[in-house]
């Protein structure tokens, strides 16, 4: 399969060498190799496939002869060549449909020759191999004896399969184990975080760990208290657990599937049988980290037995070999010594592998037992590439030494890596920003600094300005040190205000303008800011009460030189406290000093500076963001000029376009968000040099788009605050970085960086952790927060300084190169898998037509529990729909009132009921009905009144597996005391019907009641009952059959009533569920079947009152009620029902129908309650759920879901996003809901705004298609009625009924309101033949006309 | 059960007539009679027809060498 899949790759070549010194006759070695085609029929195999199917056959003659070529004339180099030209062939594929090996005799020199054979995989294995060697050997040496050939002593494949294979007597069954195994294989080994990528082409590595390692591990091996029955045996499991640690330390998986070709050869005759005889079994091994060596060899050595106990000849099946990741082949098969030359074999390795496989480690012992075993590992190239080749076999050996020396480690602690930092690089100190602004001015007086809508200002115009407030500064009695507050829209002011804080030593907090009171207060007082500077707008805003001074833009023209001025503060002391918002809760001040900053600004103008010498950027971002500081300081630091760009003081800001059209400017410093934007308005890039990107994820095809416009250098900058604006940086280029992420490169030399695994060591090359920063750049803290900045700013033994922990996770790809893996928050666990959004997004953003995607998973809020119940009939608050008055009465009370009386009418008398039931009483008949008996007290008193009545019963209850014991007693007790007739059934399909229903309807009841219906239905027919009486209570019909709007129609008809129910009925039963799946449900098919089998439901004939059922029970039928099944139900299960109800919907499933029980008289509202707000067992409900096979896990977590919000212009449909994401994503990270959204919402600081996002998804409902609005009245009317019944809006007009939510009697409600509306009889059934509100509005408005012209005609 | 046994593995999993009849003292693996597989193959049929589960802890050369002591030790066990 794998070849076809893959028909040019020689992935599946099984090609050896054979170096043969010796005396050699070459004819007798051709007739040798004929002989043996001749003899072994696995080498006339054939391969082909005629139309769609595949065949094989056995040619009786020898497909090709042997190729013999001398080689002889390349005297010294002859040997060289025939290398050459053989792994020529071995690179081309095998023609199957002509021959299925391919072999070459080379003649090197005198008695010097090079034999090749390449055989495909279909027709051998190692083993096969060196049989077929061996074969050849025999043949060549018996016919230089006696110049005739012997008579190989061999099998032909085809026989000897299935005669050796599988053991004579029991044929080959489904192995259990192996359907287990195959559920619990790990389809997503992602070696060094690497996804699985289709790629054939392989490296093999081989490793010689030498003589003395190998005889060391085997001593190991075959002395450890955990030695298996062989040598070989413990041999093989002891390098599994070397491979098994190796696989899980670079993956990180604790489930390590690991692909292992058992050599099914075990009986004597099966030796002798060349072929592919090697099947392939997953070994599933569940590692722990924090086992030592004994620990994990006991649990190898148990696992590996039940792995070869379980492999028998023909009992793997395409199931069970499919999705090895991982490969072990242990390869003991050896080449006869025996033969008549000095052997030299090899291996070869075609360059390819089943792209499948993406790792594969070979022990390899064939030349011999003699030889030393060597370890090979072949590195799928999609999944390594080069440069991680000797890194991995390295930490292989890493393990495999640590192995060997019997340290007392676990698995988890076996070092990789050395657990050492690296120094940060050059930390010389830089040159103060301070003195070079101040030299700035003097030297560039002249020159244009800031510009803002055709105003401009020079340096000498700007010192001015600096100056002064300085002035002011002082004249408001602030010193240096002091916390100024810098509360500015984007303005002259605020640069003048920012520079004269720098220099006269004030540690600056920018304060957007648009910071929300309440935020703006707590920075205030948080920051502990002394003074404000402000503008004319900002000061009118409440400043608590903090001194403030409004700079104005006069002082631009004041004459000021700072010629004499010098910072009066050390390099060391703050500069600025800028808040980031903390991920939970209250922002946080971030510390910055003047010499992280001055080592920032001066690695970026070395590192950005364009190629004329001039900054020109533009400030157009949130000046409380550091991103923004770049653009101010850089473009200001030796002379450049600063376009500003003023925020709106309302609505969104559409700066960014502004920026585009700016022709001046020379580099950017913005958002991959805004750079979309950018991209988007046609930007003007004329003097653009360089764009630096921060604060998200840069994505390479954004930075492509980018170098299309114009080749212009782009950087990905990252850095965290507290790492002063930007401290990893990584200059895009084209050509390397082609997919995914842009890495974020290499350390600033003033700082560096090292990646911790969770226990805060060291990860080794290729591993992915979490980011920590230490060194120039770091932040003192978080201001007046020890607890924070203890948290994050972290000594540990490793290191000499301080780490910050940045809570993001990267990984060095192996050119060094730092990769961006999201935020520590951003890997999720959603249904026990962990995944990565980043990773969802980037594959999304791969997909043609995505032009902007984002992947949050949104966590529901838990469902809010009952807070208030209804006064009257106790119906809980949260019972969807609900309202209730002001005086704490429901709606549905509320419109009771109005029709209660008429309700009344449907009830009857047991007079009535009697007449019924006896009304087809047939001369023939054996049962005037079937009674549903329970064993509760409802449905005892129901069997009693019918005997009583004289009526012949049969009864039935329905065994679903929960009964209890004493439930089981007490309907014995009752069919003996009344004499009647009693049947249980039952369905093996029950716990599938019971998940389906609590997936349908979050109970249990509605399974078993729809169980009931079907079973006693078919009993029934069968038995010729006419009909099947129920003891639902009021309520319950209230729940399952009748609605209020039944009863709007001025007279209450109750034929027509029962005929509307009828219909419902018929409905019910066509609903697509687990009963109608499970259970034969054909006659419900037949219209018949509702007129030979009805439905009467007792108390709707009976009001009697629960003391009055107790005492008849009692005193007329000597029944009690019994005391030890608990609550009112017999039921084990209906707890675990109710469980699942109130965790979902906040309210139990009775609820509803006891409010109504309660309504119509039946129950008392605390009655009611207290039974509806009865404990349930968690424990217990929970055991039954996993019983049925329920899952819990949902239960237990609050219920996520992965929203995928894109845009796009095509129209590329949801279905085909999710089947191309699949292509490279596991199914588990496919999001669930999708968003087409038109722009992505920004927050200030340019970043998407996730929150904006999800609360766009919650508001409109989740559109699955499009949504599509009604378009005319009738479609309007019906819109209205199916949101009001189904309490859905909007609802697209295209949307079906039953994916809705809607079922019969949601079919009843929409139905009646129109008929309401109308004042037509409209049948029910068009719900669902005309399941949208298109079709349906269609199919009404055709009736319309009909009706008119009817009526016109008249 | 010695019988069955034997039967088994001469039948099975030896399975050539040419060898002639296996002795019940014969060293299994020694002898090359059966490989690494034959005794985890031999291990999960023992199990199977006798429904036991081997500890780990048994699973030992000791019990598995010939067909007397796998018996022994077997009778130990049911």
């Amino acid at each position: 399969m794998s070849q076809k899949l893959h028909p040019y790759s020689p992935a599946l070549h099984t090609a050896h060498s054979f170096e043969l010194k010796g005396k050699l006759d070459h004819l007798v070695f051709e007739k040798s190799f004929d002989e043996l085609c001749q003899q072994l029929s696995v080498m006339r195999f054939r391969f082909g496939q005629i139309s769609e199917e595949a065949y094989q056959e056995i040619m009786p003659d020898q497909p090709a002869p042997l190729v013999y070529l001398d080689f002889c004339n390349e005297a010294s180099r002859a040997k060289e060549k025939a290398i050459e030209h053989f792994q020529n062939r071995l690179r081309s594929p095998l023609d199957m449909e002509q021959c299925v090996y391919d072999a070459v005799l080379y003649k090197l020199g005198q008695e010097h020759h090079l034999f090749y054979l390449n055989i495909h995989h279909l027709v051998t294995d190692a083993f096969s191999s060196t049989v077929v060697w061996k074969a050849l050997c025999d043949l060549y040496l018996s016919h230089l004896e006696t110049k005739s050939f012997c008579s190989l002593d061999l099998y032909s494949y085809e026989e000897s399969l299935g005669i050796f294979g599988s053991t004579q007597n029991v044929p080959v069954k489904p192995n259990p184990f192996w359907k287990e195994s195959v559920q619990n294989v790990n389809k997503n080994l992602e070696f060094y975080g690497n996804k699985s990528v289709s790629e054939t082409k392989a490296k093999q590595l081989r490793i010689r760990p030498g003589e003395e390692k190998m005889k060391q591990l085997f001593l190991l091996a075959t002395e450890s208290s955990s030695r298996s029955l062989t040598t070989e045996m413990s041999v093989f499991q002891y390098i599994i657990c070397l491979y098994a640690t190796f696989i899980y330390r670079i993956t990180g998986d604790n489930n390590v599937t690991i692909g292992i070709p058992v050599q099914n050869r075990s009986s004597f005759k099966a030796k002798k049988s060349p072929g592919l005889w090697a099947e392939l079994y997953p070994l599933v091994l569940q590692i722990k980290g924090n086992w030592n060596q004994e620990e994990l060899l006991a649990y190898t050595k148990e696992q590996v037995f039940n792995f070869f106990k379980n492999s028998q000849p023909g009992n793997s099946t395409a199931e069970v070999n499919a999705n090895n990741s991982a490969i072990f082949n242990f390869i003991t098969a050896q080449f006869d010594q025996n033969s008549p030359w000095e052997v030299q074999s090899d291996w070869l390795h075609p360059g390819d592998n089943d792209p499948s496989h993406l790792l594969r480690c070979h022990y390899f012992q064939m030349d011999g037992p003699d030889a030393i075993p060597e370890i090979w590992f072949d590195f799928n190239q999609g999944v390594f590439p080069e440069e991680s080749w000797q890194a991995a076999t390295d930490q292989f050996m890493a393990i495999f030494d640590s192995f060997l020396k019997q340290e007392d480690w676990t698995l988890d602690q076996i070092p990789l890596a050395a657990q050492k930092i690296p120094e940060p690089l050059s930390s010389e100190a830089p040159q103060d920003l301070v003195e070079v602004l101040l030299n700035t001015f003097l030297v560039n007086a002249d020159q244009e600094a800031l510009i803002q809508e055709g105003l401009s200002y020079t340096f000498e115009e700007l010192s001015g300005a600096v100056g002064s407030i300085i002035d002011q500064l002082k004249q408001s009695e602030c010193k240096p040190g002091d916390h100024i507050g810098l509360y500015f829209e984007r303005s002259p002011e605020y640069i003048a205000s920012l520079l004269a804080c720098l220099i006269g030593g004030y540690v600056f907090v920018p304060l957007e303008s648009t910071l929300p009171p309440n935020r703006l207060k707590y920075i205030l007082q948080q920051a502990q800011i002394q003074y404000v500077l402000c503008s004319e707008a900002t000061s009118e805003k409440d400043l608590g009460g903090v001194n403030h001074g409004i700079v104005q833009p006069f002082l631009f023209k004041r004459a000021q030189s700072l010629q004499d001025l010098t910072c009066p503060q050390s390099m060391d002391s703050p500069a600025y406290i800028l808040f980031t918002s903390g991920s939970t809760g209250k922002p946080k001040g971030v510390v910055i000093t003047r010499k992280s900053l001055s080592f920032y600004v001066s690695w970026a103008y070395q590192n950005y500076l364009p190629g004329d010498g001039h900054f020109h950027m533009p400030l157009f971002t949130s000046i409380g963001f550091d991103l923004t500081m770049t653009s101010v300081l850089l473009s200001l630091f030796k002379g450049g000029k600063l376009s500003i760009y003023m925020e709106p003081s309302h609505g969104p800001d559409s700066s960014i376009i502004a920026v585009a059209k700016n022709k001046e400017l020379t580099t950017l410093k913005m958002t991959p968000s805004h750079l979309k934007i950018w991209l988007d308005t046609k930007p003007e890039v004329h003097r653009l040099d360089s764009v630096i990107l921060g604060g998200e994820e840069l994505h390479s095809v954004l930075a492509r788009e980018l170098t299309e416009i114009k080749a212009v250098r782009v950087f990905n900058e990252y850095g965290p605050t507290e790492a002063t604006i930007g401290c990893i940086v990584q200059e895009y280029s084209r050509n390397e970085h082609l997919k995914g992420a842009v890495p974020v490169g290499r350390s600033v030399p003033y700082g560096n960086y090292v990646l911790l695994n969770e226990k805060q060591q060291i990860v080794p090359a290729g591993h992915k952790g979490e980011i920590y920063l230490y060194g120039s750049h770091l932040a003192l803290g978080y201001w007046n927060d020890s607890e924070k900045t203890a948290e994050s700013f972290i000594n540990l033994d490793i290191a000499p300084y301080p780490l910050y922990k940045t809570g993001d996770f990267g990984r060095v790809n192996f050119k060094g190169e730092l990769e961006y893996l999201g935020r520590k928050d951003s890997q999720v666990k959603w249904n026990g898998h962990r995944i990565e959004l980043a990773e969802i997004q980037n594959n999304l953003q791969e997909i043609q037509g995505i032009e902007n995607s984002e992947v949050l998973l949104w966590e529901e809020a838990p469902v809010e529990s009952t807070s208030q119940n209804c006064v009257q009939c106790g119906l809980p608050s949260n019972y969807p729909g609900t309202d209730f008055d002001q005086e704490g009465k429901c709606h549905l009370c509320r419109s009771f009132e109005g029709y209660g009386e008429k309700v009344k009418k449907y009830f009857k008398t047991e007079e009535d009921l009697e007449r019924l039931l006896l009304s087809k009483r047939g001369p023939d008949s054996s049962y005037d009905c079937l009674a549903l008996l329970s064993g509760g007290k409802d449905s005892t008193y129901v069997v009693a009144r019918l005997v009583h009545m004289g009526l012949r019963v049969l009864t039935f209850t329905l065994d679903n597996g929960y009964i209890s014991e004493g439930a089981k007693k007490n309907i014995a007790k009752v069919v003996q005391l009344l004499g009647v007739d009693h049947l249980y059934g039952s369905t093996e399909h029950m716990n599938a019907i019971f998940v389906d229903s609590l997936h349908r309807h979050h109970n249990v009841c509605n399974g078993c009641f729809k169980t009931i219906y079907t079973l006693s239905t078919q009993i029934a027919l069968e038995k010729e009952i006419p009909f099947i009486v129920t003891g639902l209570s009021r309520g319950q019909f209230f729940e399952t059959r009748l609605t209020e709007e039944l009863f709007w129609n001025e007279e209450v008809d109750s034929q027509s009533i029962d005929d509307t129910i009828l219909q419902a009925r018929k409905l019910y039963h066509q609903e697509d569920d687990a009963v109608k799946n499970c259970l034969d449900v054909g006659m419900f098919n037949e219209a018949s079947t509702f007129e030979k089998v009805e439905f009467v439901d007792f108390y709707r004939f009976c009001d009697v009152s629960l003391q009055e059922l107790l005492r008849y029970l009692d005193e007329e039928v000597g029944w009690q009620r019994p005391t030890d099944t608990g609550r009112s139900t017999n039921c084990l299960i209906n707890q675990a029902g109710i469980y699942v109800h109130k965790k979902t919907q906040g309210y139990s499933n009775y609820a509803f129908p006891y409010s109504w029980d309660v309504r119509l008289g039946h129950k008392e509202r605390d009655e009611s309650l207290e039974e509806v707000n009865e404990e349930i067992d968690e424990l217990e409900s929970l055991r039954i759920l996993n019983e049925i096979g329920y899952p819990t896990e949902s239960l237990l977590s609050p219920s996520a879901s992965l929203l995928a919000f894109y845009k796009t212009s095509t129209t590329v449909s949801e279905d085909e996003l999710k089947r191309q994401l699949g292509e490279n994503l596991p199914s588990y990270m496919i999001p669930s809901k999708w968003v087409m959204v038109d722009d992505f919402p920004l927050t200030g600081n340019g970043k998407v705004n996730q929150e904006k996002l999800i609360s766009m998804a919650l508001e409109q409902p989740i559109k699955e298609t499009a949504f599509i609005a009604p378009t005319n009245q009738v479609e309007e009317l019906v819109s209205e009625i199916w949101s009001g019944v189904l309490l859905k809006e909007p609802i697209s007009t295209v949307q079906n009924f039953v994916d809705l939510g809607g079922h019969s009697l949601a079919a009843i409600r929409v139905t009646a309101r129109l008929n309401e509306n109308l004042g037509l009889d409209l049948p029910l059934n068009w719900v669902f033949e005309f399941p949208t509100i298109k079709s349906y509005a269609a199919v009404l408005e055709k009736h319309l006309e009909d009706l008119l012209s009817k009526q016109n005609d008249h | 059960m010695k019988e069955e046994i034997l039967l088994y593995v001469q039948n099975e999993l030896i399975n050539d007539p040419d060898l002639g009849a296996l002795e019940s003292d014969e060293d299994l693996l020694g002898s090359g009679l059966l490989d690494s597989l034959g005794m985890m193959r031999l291990v999960g049929y023992i199990e199977e027809r006798f429904e036991l589960k081997i500890p780990m802890e048994d699973m030992v050369i000791e019990n598995f060498e010939s067909i007397d002591t796998l018996v022994s030790y077997l009778e130990k066990k049911l």
